[in-house]
């Protein structure tokens, strides 16, 4: 990226794009990562699309509106030739990655497991899986993605198991119920009950 | 999934995406019912060990076992991040990342 272009990170605005032009995607990579649990910072946003012809020129009109003009046209054969488009949008990167690693199916392999995540504003992007975005980075074999691997094992272990997250709280102290003819002996002033003014401590009955 | 099938459900998913496989098509390779292998990958109940091994190797990976000294993380940040939306999550890399994003 040349200085030039270098231009405010805006992934809302990437993917409301997307969303308005009903581009069938799911959002790998960093972005998704961070919407996953991962504890990490990226700036830009890798989606896995749909590689139907339609869905392929609904993506090519949405980056013509992000600003990613001047580029060759996304289609199959361009896809093809490239694993990797990767564009400057008015609003930021975005890679464009139709087979990621260890996803040679693409869309189709990673579509059953993800799902759809409210990320504000309206905004519903289809997410990858955790278990599929340990797939890819285990896939990649970088040295950062593999360090990586331990942290989303764990989210993985959190997702299955939510009852981890929340903290153990001591029991309720609730009120023990009253037998019969205490709460109207309760409600008379405290000289008038039985037993005298005071059952506590320092009183000898 | 459960908790103490997700190691499993998550490596059987993981060597078949990486083999490039559906369901199907592993399920012929290790003769095994697709539904069976759909209820390991969604964690409904785990494999053996040794038919974890088999299933690994029929989408061409190995998973070389040996004992080494475990060592604990800190997961505290992680639990932390767990406990937020993904919507909060995002919102908090932006901030972390220092231009907020639109909202």
């Amino acid at each position: 990226m040349s200085p030039a272009r270098r231009t405010r990170f805006d992934p809302r605005s990437i993917l409301a794009v997307l969303q308005a032009a009903e581009v069938q995607s799911v959002l790998i990579g960093g972005f998704a990562r961070v919407a996953r649990g991962s504890d990490e910072v990226t700036g830009g946003v890798d989606i896995c699309p749909s590689l139907q012809p339609a869905n392929l020129a609904r993506l090519d009109v949405a980056l013509g509106e992000m600003g990613a003009a001047g580029e060759a046209p996304i289609d199959e054969t361009r896809l093809r030739a490239e694993p990797v488009v990767d564009l400057m949008t008015g609003f930021g990167e975005l890679k464009v990655v139709p087979t990621p690693a260890g996803v040679p199916r693409g869309y189709e392999a990673l579509r059953p497991g993800a799902s759809a995540e409210h990320l504000g504003g309206g905004l519903r992007p289809t997410i990858a899986s955790t278990g599929d975005l340990i797939a890819m980075s285990a896939a990649l074999r970088r040295p950062e993605d593999l360090e990586r691997l331990p942290a989303l094992r764990r989210i993985l272990e959190l997702e299955a198991e939510p009852a981890r997250l929340v903290a153990v709280q001591p029991p309720l102290k609730l009120p023990r119920a009253l037998r019969p003819g205490e709460a109207e002996e309760s409600a008379r002033p405290a000289h008038l009950r039985r037993g005298g003014p005071a059952r506590g401590r320092g009183i000898d009955r | 999934m459960r908790g103490d099938t997700v190691v499993s459900a998550s490596l059987i998913r993981e060597a078949r995406m990486r083999a490039g496989l559906s369901q199907q098509q592993l399920a012929e390779r290790c003769a095994k019912a697709k539904v069976q292998i759909g209820r390991w990958e969604t964690g409904v109940v785990a494999p053996s060990l040794d038919t974890l091994l088999d299933l690994v190797r029929a989408c061409g990976f190995d998973l070389p076992l040996m004992l080494e000294a475990y060592q604990p993380v800190d997961d505290r940040p992680l639990t932390e991040l767990q406990r937020y939306s993904p919507e909060r999550r995002v919102q908090n890399m932006l901030d972390r990342l220092g231009g907020g994003g639109s909202r």
